[in-house]
């Protein structure tokens, strides 16, 4: 018994196919060769704005570091409940800083590089201050935005 | 003859009276006058740098001075102001100092816009023509006798401008109705600097006052345009102890603003404006400048490099420094030119510090120690160094090394950390520093290694991928020529 003869139609649209998968293929094997050729720029801080916390998270005359992108933060909480944060990276040599709460400051531990609650640097060797967030509490979450 | 000359004389006398008479009208009458009423200020004139230039009273009073008639010579319709008063007084002197082509013409060879420089100066409420001026030029030249600079005589001469200056400056009651916060004991701390000992010995070429702060462009210390701005000092300081000619009855190295430059405190200040940098005055003082002694460097050191100074002092290496009278600091890093401190210290080379004092023979136990400390920190150095060049490989890949990047950072801070714990001299809390951070830059590079390796991993399952791919579409368009021959046939 002979095969039944596909239809001219059915056989254009398989050619169609098949050209258009070769194409394809041959499109996803060059592109990666042109991209490997042209390098991806490196893209510069994306992160605007993380979500630190809760509120009760944080105790009155506390600070905590936390990760904005490829840097650290500071959020301080101060006394009466408000709230200030700061880039973490200390302005002399990139170290980390911390708070300190027994000297009220936010100490740098590479050259004791002080800065005040304001991030302001008042001794050391830092030679500019903190550059600082906006801190955004929306309900019981603290929110930290690029200012 | 006796006759005659009687005669003769009158007749002398006749023909020159009248010459005598038209010099005696252009004869300065005002300093003629005034002198016979034996008045100061024309006294003072006599011997003022003005009169030998040429200038009369009226040339800042205005007036007539050919008259002998005061009436006339002392008339505002000829020009005459009497005493200038504020403002008046300064511009008055400017009119003449401000004109550089007039002071040129008349063999002037110093310095000129002098009222200019003191309307932008602190001695000004302001830079307008209308704003007052604290000081005016006769506050410190004085208004008749004025002369030279470096006239002994001069108030601004370099034995009296300190106390020319320091008659307001130290005066606390007066300077505070200008700035409160204004220290008013620049005169006390300059008596006790090197400077100002040899001034009081007598010595006109130490610096003064007006040497640092220039005479008539003071401006405050913070700011930019002024000789004392910290950007600035090194070049004010430099003016005098960078000249050889200068220094050399001193006996005095001038190399200091050259090495300065060079070193990681003037390059962090000259080349990155960094403010926070040292600058000379705050290593020597600056009123009171002079050098620090052995004892004092590292308590001048440390006001910046504070956990250096705190953990050097607790250190056998105090006991020992202050055994042999070596400067603390200074015996390790030098002064004027400190380099950045790297692991190259601990070397026992011409680069490293150790060796001055340590060697397998000499003090074998801190040789020893600084031998381990150096393999340490090259140890540690390496390895963030190797994983930042796997992390930029693997990024410039696309493959996600945000993580990786942000851990490698504890690595970095350890690494600046040890620098400060190197200060103990104890291997074991130089360890507790540095170790953590070894162990993070390890765990950075094999992370790094990994996301390289997942790339290639990816890449040789794409090539699979595309080979089976290939291969089955290869496959299919024969399979397909295949039934359509097929078919052909039948």
């Amino acid at each position: 018994m002979a095969d039944p003869a596909p239809s001219e139609g059915r056989r254009r649209t398989l050619k169609t196919l098949l050209g258009t998968g070769a194409t394809a293929l041959g499109a996803a094997i060059v592109y990666p060769i042109v991209a490997y050729l042209k390098p991806p720029e490196v893209t510069g801080e994306q992160v605007t704005s993380v979500l630190v916390g809760k509120v009760e998270d944080f105790a009155p005359g506390s600070g905590t570091l936390f990760r904005f992108g490829n840097k650290p933060g500071i959020l301080l909480r101060f006394p009466n409940g408000s709230f200030k944060a700061f880039t973490a990276t200390c302005t002399h040599l990139d170290c980390t800083v911390q708070y300190r709460e027994d000297m009220g400051l936010i100490w740098c531990a590479c050259h004791n590089g002080k800065y005040d609650l304001n991030g302001k640097n008042i001794e050391g060797p830092p030679p500019r201050p903190l550059d600082p967030f906006e801190v955004v509490v929306k309900g019981d979450e603290v929110h930290v935005t690029q200012t | 003859m006796k006759k005659l000359l009687p005669l003769l004389t009158a007749l002398v006398m006749f023909i020159l009276l009248p010459q005598f008479g038209a010099h005696a009208q252009t004869e300065d009458q005002c300093i003629s006058c005034h002198a016979s009423m034996d008045d100061k200020p024309s006294a003072a004139f006599r011997s003022d740098v003005h009169r030998s230039a040429g200038l009369s009273c009226a040339d800042c009073h205005g007036g007539d001075r050919r008259s002998d008639d005061m009436e006339i010579a002392m008339n505002k319709n000829k020009g005459f102001v009497g005493v200038p008063k504020g403002n008046a007084i300064a511009e008055t002197c400017g009119k003449c100092h401000d004109d550089e082509e007039r002071m040129r013409k008349a063999g002037f060879k110093g310095e000129t816009g002098q009222l200019k420089a003191l309307r932008a100066s602190a001695h000004s409420f302001g830079t307008k023509a209308t704003d007052a001026l604290i000081m005016q030029c006769t506050n410190c030249h004085g208004a008749h006798g004025v002369r030279r600079h470096d006239d002994p005589e001069s108030p601004v001469s370099p034995l009296r401008v300190v106390g020319l200056c320091s008659s307001c400056h130290s005066n606390p009651d007066y300077m505070r109705r200008f700035n409160p916060a204004l220290a008013t004991d620049q005169l006390a701390k300059y008596r006790t600097s090197v400077h100002g000992m040899k001034n009081g010995a007598g010595d006109t070429r130490v610096a003064t006052c007006a040497d640092c702060h220039t005479g008539h462009s003071i401006r405050p210390a913070e700011e930019t345009t002024s000789s004392v701005n910290a950007f600035n000092i090194p070049t004010t300081c430099g003016r005098c102890h960078s000249d050889a000619d200068r220094m050399k009855p001193y006996g005095i190295p001038t190399t200091q603003l050259a090495e300065y430059k060079s070193s990681v405190h003037g390059k962090a200040l000259l080349e990155k404006h960094d403010a926070s940098a040292p600058s000379c005055n705050d290593c020597h003082g600056n009123h009171g400048a002079a050098p620090p002694n052995v004892e004092s460097i590292s308590n001048v050191c440390g006001t910046c490099h504070a956990l250096n100074a705190e953990l050097f002092r607790q250190s056998r290496h105090k006991v020992e420094f202050d055994r042999m009278g070596k400067p603390e600091c200074e015996t390790c890093h030098g002064n004027h030119g400190v380099q950045p401190a790297t692991q190259a210290m601990f070397s026992f080379d011409r680069d490293g510090v150790c060796g001055k004092c340590h060697g397998p023979d000499r003090a074998p136990v801190g040789y020893k120690t600084a031998l381990k400390m150096r393999s340490m920190l090259d140890s540690l150095v390496g390895t963030i160094a190797m994983a930042e060049r796997r992390i930029d490989e693997a990024e410039q890949k696309g493959m996600e090394v945000d993580d990786i990047r942000f851990a490698l950072r504890d690595a970095n801070q350890a690494r600046l950390q040890s620098r400060t714990a190197v200060h103990a001299f104890n291997l074991e809390e130089f360890s507790k520093v540095l170790d953590p951070g070894l162990r993070i830059a390890t765990t950075s590079l094999s992370d790094a290694n990994a996301a390289n390796e997942e790339y290639v991993y990816r890449r040789v399952g794409l090539a699979v991928v595309t080979l089976i791919i290939t291969l089955t579409i290869v496959l299919l368009f024969f399979f397909i020529r295949h039934i359509e021959k097929k078919q052909a046939a039948v």
